[in-house]
């Protein structure tokens, strides 16, 4: 039995809620997977259905290739963080760690070598006799990690286990997380709404709206190739630009975008778009470049250019953020100029001034507008889209 | 004289009079232990003695009610504490709308007046033929005093962590388990503030005692009867030494309990 986990059909029901539709996905056996998605997308409910605190409504969760319907939580091979770690207060970081293998009927010694081998893995010998609640919160995030190995889970589960850190520490159980991944080869699930983790760590990632899977792929293919508009707009930072279809030559098409002329984009993977098809072009910030103003775009930048009046600039250290407005439609455009970029065109870059900014065709993505999600413009913080 | 003063003042006299109103009559319970005079009482003062207590000692009646009403209260604690825990655990499960009900029902013993539940025990446990005595004393006092336990116990149970018992039942561990190592530890402060509690209450029962006690006696209602039959200061010695190990007892759990607060302080 290996730690491949397979969902076929699973659909998952609170009464009248469906909180995960029709899922099917196969995740490999030593395979890093992410979901990735707002709060209430229905990530932690499949998290769930796969450790067994929940059962599908419909369909079937394979462990291994086994079926799990009926095996109930405590016989299952995975094993879960959670988020708020749920260590034991009472017990010393030995027993916490040791428990697992306690209630399995396994002797004090080799329970405790078992503990002392897991605590030089996760960095934190020597402090196996304190209490949990004498540890700092990264400490305390190792022992949880700890205790999830010690019944050697064939399947990881972690419910967003670095969200309680600090931003410094965040990022640096981050790579340890993933190296203990690569030491162990146990599959992790990783649960998040934070899109650095799941793209730094995972192997694959599929992310989650409204209880479906929007696209399931690799980091480098979800940020290039996004299959939806909800992942162009959840992955990453993305322009937004409403057009209508012209006419398709292969993987390129021209685009009527009204008041802002003629664009040229590339058509995103599996949308199928015929002529008058109405579309949103997405361009991601880093791919805009500043031209010299009223020229038609050289040939490195391709055909299009954009019209734009900066708003304001800030400066990010090794970037500059450019805030604009589309001059015809008015619409939000955000820029980011690494410094050797910005340099010739420091007149352009101050509120106010007019600036012309062009993009290469093939860098962009164009996908039909329909499932396009609405991004709030004040926050950038993206709106479920009705239909998910 | 400021308004200000004046309810200083007024405060200081309404705790004084508080405390008064509390503690002199146990003063001059006491303060009569030690009166040479065959009534319990400080005026007039015919000398001062400790011979009550030698009287207290010898009086054989007295020590019987006395293991008596030991028994009877480690009958209790077994009894309650146990139906208490289980009472709340159950509570703290059911999701059903008949949970208000549920709850009302088991807490009603304590609302209802201890003559009623002696006599009720009585009546009832006569049908099966089970007359007064320690045993039936103990199913009547545990049947109210275990809904002190639930109350204690569940005011406990619903500051636990659920996502304690998920992890435990994640790692492996069955309900018995997860209930041993997890949430019995978690409860335990509860269930032997419960217990010392049940003891205690059942300690000092006695109206509902009288009822189904029988042809035995506890210490109240030796007590009660001897307030019948001619009451000597040999009493008060037992008032006092029963306040002194109560006081001790306190004490002894006040330095414990800021010990314990101490330690969780300095841990965290």
């Amino acid at each position: 039995m290996d730690g491949s986990v397979r969902l076929e059909g699973a659909v998952m029901r609170f009464g009248d809620v469906t909180a995960i539709d029709k899922t099917s996905l196969t995740i490999g056996s030593g395979e890093f997977f992410s979901f990735l998605g707002p709060s209430g997308c229905g990530k932690t409910t499949l998290l769930n259905m796969i450790s067994g605190f929940l059962t599908p409504s419909e369909g079937e969760v394979f462990i291994g290739g086994e079926p799990m319907t009926g095996v109930s939580v405590n016989r299952r091979p995975t094993a879960m963080i959670f988020q708020n770690l749920a260590l034991f207060p009472l017990m010393t970081v030995f027993e916490n760690i040791e428990f697992g293998l306690e209630v399995r009927g396994v002797d004090r010694r080799t329970r405790r070598a078992a503990a002392e081998r897991l605590l030089s893995l996760v960095a934190l010998e020597g402090v196996g006799a304190r209490r949990v609640t004498e540890l700092s919160g990264g400490q305390k995030q190792r022992v949880a990690i700890a205790r999830a190995l010690a019944v050697e889970p064939r399947v990881l589960l972690l419910d967003e286990p670095l969200s309680a850190l600090d931003l410094k520490l965040r990022q640096h159980m981050r790579s340890e997380l993933k190296a203990i991944q690569r030491k162990t080869g146990i599959t992790f699930i990783y649960i998040t709404h934070d899109q650095g983790e799941a793209l730094t760590m995972s192997d694959r990632v599929a992310v989650m709206s409204a209880g479906r899977l929007q696209q399931v792929a690799d980091p480098m293919t979800l940020y290039r190739q996004p299959a939806t508009g909800f992942v162009a707009a959840f992955v990453g930072e993305n322009n937004r630009i409403e057009a209508r279809v012209i006419d398709r030559l292969g993987e390129r098409v021209r685009l009527d975008a009204g008041a802002l002329g003629e664009l040229e984009g590339r058509v995103g993977a599996e949308a199928s778009l015929g002529g008058g098809a109405e579309v949103a072009l997405y361009v991601r910030p880093e791919q805009l470049r500043p031209v010299a103003a009223g020229a038609p775009g050289d040939a490195t930048m391709g055909a299009s250019t954009l019209a734009a009046e900066v708003e304001s600039v800030s400066f990010e250290g090794a970037w500059l953020m450019v805030r604009a407005r589309l001059a015809g439609s008015g619409g939000a455009l955000r820029v980011q100029l690494g410094s050797e970029v910005s340099r010739g065109f420091a007149d352009a870059l101050t509120p106010g001034a007019a600036i012309t900014l062009g993009y290469d065709p093939a860098e962009t993505v164009v996908l039909p507008r329909d499932d396009g999600p609405r991004v709030d413009e004040a926050t950038g913080e993206v709106v479920e889209a009705a239909d998910g | 004289m400021t308004s200000q003063r004046l309810m200083a003042m007024g405060l200081r006299f309404y705790v004084v009079v508080f405390f008064a109103y509390l503690f002199l009559p146990l003063l001059v319970m006491a303060a009569a232990t030690f009166n040479d005079s065959r009534f319990p009482t400080v005026t007039p003062w015919d000398g001062t003695t400790l011979r009550w207590f030698g009287e207290l000692a010898a009086d054989g009646a007295m020590w019987q009610a006395l293991i008596n009403s030991a028994m009877v209260a480690v009958g209790v604690l077994l009894l309650a504490v146990p139906i208490g825990i289980a009472t709340a655990l159950f509570l703290n499960t059911v999701q059903s709308r008949a949970k208000p009900f549920l709850y009302a029902l088991i807490l009603s013993p304590l609302l209802t007046p201890g003559v009623i539940i002696g006599i009720s025990t009585l009546i009832f446990w006569r049908q099966w033929g089970v007359g007064g005595g320690i045993l039936l004393t103990v199913v009547g006092q545990a049947t109210f005093i275990a809904a002190y336990v639930m109350l204690m116990v569940t005011a406990r149970l619903q500051r636990f962590d659920r996502t304690m018992e998920l992890a435990a039942l994640d790692l492996g561990a069955n309900q018995w388990q997860m209930f041993r190592r997890i949430l019995l530890p978690y409860l335990r402060p509860a269930i032997l503030s419960a217990a010392v509690i049940a003891f205690l209450q059942s300690f000092e029962n006695y109206n509902t005692t009288l009822f189904v006690v029988g042809y035995d006696t506890t210490l109240t209602v030796y007590i009660a009867s001897k307030v019948r039959t001619g009451l000597t200061p040999a009493v008060n010695a037992l008032g006092l030494i029963l306040i002194l190990v109560t006081v001790l007892l306190a004490a002894i759990y006040e330095l414990k309990r800021r010990r314990e607060a101490a330690r969780l302080v300095k841990g965290v």
